[in-house]
């Protein structure tokens, strides 16, 4: 058969794992003539061409010399069955990557064509394996980089998101057919829907929605991982604490104040979730133009910060609103722990044990820590995973986990907020319909009810060699 | 002009054009070709035929009028016709708003054919042929000519077929069926076999028609009275104003018993019974079918439309209905004023033959045989004004075929007349299509109001509108914008406006404002603002007071400008997508990845870009997305 014009579905190959990392490695082959093109350069005890579909065959790869380039393992997929739905080979191979690339090197040199980023999911989606949002989550599975993210971009790939946005725009569609039923009839007399109907189901899609925009912030978190800042007064401890979370020996704890310069920054892992957490210099008034850009830097990242650890010397300030004068004149995040620190020099009692307490409108968690006998450490780390993702139920299961899905419902909660005001404001109803359409097509753009070029752009271009 | 009514068997007549059937669609099409100096001839089976409302005496009503005020901005007759026979014209939806609202008028039924009939005769280039099309002569996939039941042979370069519901007709009232195409007219049967012989595809419709009943037997006074606007507004955009006398016409309503008894009758329905194939509008349902879908409801409205000023008919809109005339009657007579009803004639259901228009280009030509277009209800829609507008599309590209000029093509974004003909072409219709509003998705900006400043230049161009009527049209613009920009330059003191704001239940204000800003407000409209002494010392806003077309335009294009600017917007992304071209030998059967669905559709229509894709019925966002990469790569 003729190939159309401009979709030739050659033969690709790339390494589909991390460079260098790992004992073995895996080049991905696929396309028509992925097996036969593979069979040129295996050999094994029967040729792949002969294997059932997803079966391991034992061999070694043989450059065109007939020199041994590795002892690989060969699974065999045939289309449709495949990542691709085409006929493909997975070639496991050692790890190492001049192997690695010899490996690709042979199985090109045989035919195949070095895969453009991306390319293996665009041909699992042109070949109806996955759909867009699916795709979108591959690229998202590949870059999470903590449990949670994974099993977030999972979920995406099962389609649970596409089907709950599917869902409201379903209600909106219906809506809409109704007001349009209306405006099609009206001198019909039809009455479908009264005022506070409309309102009520506008309401209904557009508070849903509210949850799964907030829900991106959690699903950045759990991809991005959260930023926790540890901030207070020279000498409270910071130090000793940011190591003692970290449980090694990372930044240099002196008694001298002053001596945190620079902002160190490490990554821990709390209930799956990526923290990276940094601890800041001191921030006093300074001559000292190093330190003085220290105590500039400490600002910015209190700023930006998802959680700030303030850390209070138990021992030196007696009160809660002590604690906070610290932070006046900065910028700081919602999310507020205080740290009372250096608790083993405290009596038992006056301890102060896990409290919420609201301070100057932020809710504030307070808790008594021991950063050099790792008392209230545990309840610490619970505290700031807690913290992020408090307030948030991932909106009945799903959570908003790209940007472009995020702007998406940013722009369908505009228009239906606009459309509300429509209808209380008696606006007619043709105007609030092209608000609930646009709200329903913005929703479509994000599953692919709606695609436009420069979606499909975007998303492929997102990928990684190899995907 | 030339009435032909030779017999002789050899008559080798030629055409520039010819069109079949001189109904709504073949007036506009051979007015249209002929105008643009094609020869041109109009076959009818008889001469009194000409333009006759088979169904209602009415023209326009929701989106529909739209199209009359679009086909009357690129020059067609429609709604010249209309506003010279109009009894009762009034601007329906006016308390929606401006995008849906309608124009329509009744007519006085034998005056608007005569009226038509009148214009169609005396059209230079156009001669009126009573007789009728047995063959269709074809060669190398071109028209060559037609042969008529009198046994004449005409040639012709292009062909509009323009037939109606007369294609393998048969009539239905209750148990009882006939052949024929409309009360007491005779069916064609030929041309449809001829045509399927050439590979065209054929499909089932039916459509229907309400009783008619005597005047003199309703008691009007039960009735509600239904008054037309004051002054009459007309369809035309170079009309002077309508100067027929205006009548009312009158309400009634179903009630429980008039349900009962229709109920009773089902058995007897042909539709219910099986005997009626053709799928039937469901927006302009028969009275059995709204019993059925809106269960319900105790009672639907009847509107009793005199046929005209002198006519003894009346027209029992909303009351389509094909069950035995003798429960049509027995149910006609419960409605309040209709008592003594005498029935004339009773409603039937015609089922016909027409063509899936998905084998038409954007011209209306078919694809299969070069210079043969198809418009109306033989493309499966229904109404006067959709069967017209295409009439008046496929006259215009008959001639530019034979003038070797561009091809004319309406897009969605343009007019109400493109919005039909992509939506027959990429999704055909199981159903007799009309056109709605809500088929236009860019709505707001197609108004019926700015027909004209859509259409005219090109109506103008292609010499079916008159450097006359064009003058007027810029003289309106510009009235208009400088409107426009008056009303933003104008500033109003607190002291001047708060009063008239608090009158209409609008916020005062506590610093000046500029009139368009103060029109933006819901509560305000444009009429409040004339009264200001600031509205009328400045000239350009008085001379608005002059003009109530471009008064109207201003205050919608000011009140609600923000949506507008967003429909501009939809449609800048609407062109990116049809102009994404999709080049006319792609394989679409040789992209495996497409569903075998898709594959098989758009191998069959060839869609010319991904917008055209996109509006295929069947076809899904991942079909379109699968091309876009496919394209891409």
């Amino acid at each position: 058969m003729d190939k159309v014009k401009g979709y030739d579905e050659d033969t690709i190959a790339a390494i589909a794992t991390p460079l260098g990392e790992g004992a073995i490695a895996v080049v991905r082959v696929s396309g028509t003539a992925a097996i036969t093109t593979t069979d040129k350069v295996f050999r094994g005890k029967r040729r792949l061409a002969d294997t059932p579909s997803h079966t391991a065959r034992y061999g070694v790869l043989v450059d065109e010399d007939g020199n041994h380039v590795d002892e690989v393992v060969a699974t065999v997929f045939r289309s449709p069955n495949s990542y691709t739905g085409e006929d493909s080979v997975e070639i496991s191979c050692h790890g190492g990557v001049f192997v690695t690339r010899k490996v690709l090197q042979t199985v090109l040199a045989a035919g195949a064509r070095q895969a453009s980023p991306g390319e293996f999911t665009k041909r699992a989606f042109l070949n109806g394996r996955i759909d867009l949002s699916q795709a979108e989550a591959v690229a998202l599975l590949i870059a999470s980089r903590s449990e949670a993210a994974h099993r977030a971009s999972l979920s995406h790939l099962e389609g649970k998101f596409s089907h709950r946005i599917r869902q409201l725009k379903s209600d909106l569609v219906n809506l809409s057919s109704m007001l349009e039923l209306e405006l099609d009839f009206s001198e019909e007399g039809l009455d479908l829907l009264s005022r506070s109907e409309v309102v009520r189901r506008i309401e209904h899609v557009r508070s849903h929605l509210h949850e799964m925009a907030d829900s991106y912030r959690l699903g950045r978190v759990y991809r991005d991982g959260a930023s926790v800042a540890i901030a207070g007064k020279p000498n409270a401890g910071k130090s000793s604490l940011f190591n003692a979370l970290l449980r090694e020996n990372r930044a240099i704890v002196t008694p001298i104040p002053g001596t945190t310069r620079d902002t160190l920054e490490e990554n821990i892992l709390i209930n799956g979730i990526l923290f990276r957490l940094s601890d800041t210099a001191g921030l006093r008034e300074t001559d000292d133009p190093v330190e003085q850009e220290g105590v500039n830097r400490t600002k910015e990242l209190i700023r930006r910060a998802d959680v700030l650890v303030l850390v209070a010397d138990a021992t030196a300030v007696v009160s809660t609103e002590d604690a906070v004068e610290f932070l006046s004149g900065l910028e700081i995040p919602q999310r507020l722990v205080i740290a009372w620190n250096k608790v083993d020099l405290l009596d038992y009692a006056t301890r102060i044990p896990l409290a919420q307490n609201r301070v100057d409108g932020i809710s504030a968690v307070e808790i008594s820590v021991s950063a050099k006998t790792g008392y209230g450490l545990d309840g610490l780390r619970m505290a700031i995973a807690e913290l992020v993702t408090e307030g948030n139920n991932e909106a009945g299961g799903v959570q908003v986990i790209s940007s472009r899905h995020h702007q998406a419902i940013l722009k369908a909660i505009d228009c239906l907020t606009n459309a509300l005001a429509g209808v209380n404001e008696g606006r007619p109803s043709e105007f609030v319909a092209l608000d609930i359409r646009e709200a329903s097509n913005s929703l479509a753009e994000i599953i692919g009810d709606v695609t436009s070029d420069e979606v499909l752009n975007n998303i492929f271009q997102n990928f990684c060699i190899g995907k | 002009m030339t009435i032909s009514r030779e017999t002789g068997s050899t008559n080798r007549a030629a055409f520039d054009v010819i069109v079949i059937g001189a109904g709504h669609a073949g007036i506009e099409a051979s007015l249209a070709a002929s105008r643009m100096g094609c020869a041109t001839a109009v076959v009818t089976m008889d001469v009194n035929a000409i333009g006759r409302m088979s169904c209602n005496p009415a023209v326009g009503g929701s989106a529909k009028g739209h199209l009359v005020r679009e086909i009357d901005a690129l020059g067609g007759e429609m709604g010249k016709i209309a506003d010279a026979t109009g009894i009762h014209f009034r601007m329906l939806n006016k308390s929606k708003g401006p995008a849906i609202w309608s124009p329509r008028c009744q007519n006085d039924r034998e005056w608007y054919s005569r009226e038509a009939a009148r214009r169609v005769l005396r059209q230079e280039n156009l001669t009126v042929m009573i007789d009728s099309i047995v063959d269709v002569a074809v060669e190398n996939g071109k028209v060559e000519g037609i042969q008529t039941s009198a046994g004449k042979r005409l040639a012709c370069r292009a062909l509009v077929i323009c037939s109606g519901t007369f294609l393998n007709a048969i009539m239905h009232t209750g148990r009882r069926s006939s052949v024929g195409g409309r009360y007491n007219e005779p069916s064609a049967t030929e041309l449809s076999h001829r045509l399927q012989r050439l590979r065209f595809q054929v499909g089932r419709l039916k459509t229907g028609t309400p009783p008619r009943v005597a005047r003199r037997s309703i008691d009007f006074g039960a009735t509600e009275m239904q008054f037309p606007d004051t002054p009459p507004i007309p369809f035309s955009h170079q009309s002077q104003g309508i100067r027929n006398e205006q009548i009312p016409m009158f309400l009634t309503f179903t009630n429980e018993q008039t349900h009962a008894i229709l109920r009773e009758g089902f058995d007897e329905s042909p539709m219910f019974t099986g005997r009626i194939k053709g799928v039937g509008p469901r927006y302009c349902p028969s009275i059995e079918d709204k019993l059925n879908r809106f269960a319900e409801r105790d009672r639907h409205q009847i509107f009793l439309e005199p046929e005209g000023y002198e006519s003894e008919i009346v027209y029992v809109n909303g009351f389509s209905s094909s069950l035995p005339s003798e429960v049509q009657e027995r149910a006609l007579r419960t409605l309040p004023g209709m008592k003594n009803a005498v029935m004339l004639r009773p409603g039937y259901a015609v089922e016909y033959d027409f063509f899936p228009p998905h084998q038409l280009e954007h011209t209306l030509e078919s694809k299969i045989v070069r210079g043969l277009f198809f418009a109306g209800q033989v493309n499966g829609t229904s109404g006067y004004e959709e069967a017209a507008a295409q009439g008046l599309v496929a006259g215009i590209n008959a001639a530019l075929r034979i003038k070797q000029e561009e091809p004319f093509i309406l897009h969605r974004n343009e007019a109400y007349i493109g919005v039909m003909i992509d939506d027959l072409i990429n999704k055909g219709t199981d159903e007799p299509y009309r056109i709605f509003t809500s088929r236009a998705e860019y709505r707001l900006l197609l108004r019926q109001d700015n027909a004209d400043s859509r259409l005219m230049r090109k109506g103008y161009s292609l010499g079916l509108i008159g450097r006359y009527a064009l003058e007027r049209l810029e003289e309106k613009e510009r009235r208009i914008e400088q409107g426009k920009r008056a009303l933003a330059s104008t500033t109003v003191l607190p002291q001047a406006i708060n009063q008239v704001l608090s009158a209409v239940g609008s916020q005062s204000i506590a610093e000046p404002a500029s009139l368009d800003q103060l029109l933006k407000r819901p509560e305000v409209t444009l009429s409040k603002l004339t009264h200001l002494d600031d509205f009328r010392e400045e000239p350009a806003l008085r001379e608005l007071l002059e003009d109530r077309e471009a008064f109207e335009r201003v205050e919608i294009e000011v009140k609600y400008e923000g949506y507008l600017k967003r429909q501009e917007e939809e449609v800048k992304r609407f062109q990116r997508e049809e102009s994404i071209e999709i080049p006319p030998d792609f394989g679409f059967e040789r992209v495996m990845a497409l569903s075998k669905e898709a594959r098989e559709k758009l191998a069959r229509i060839k869609p010319r870009s991904i917008g055209q894709v996109s509006r295929i019925s069947g076809i899904t966002p991942a079909d379109i997305s699968v091309l876009l990469v496919t394209l891409r790569k």
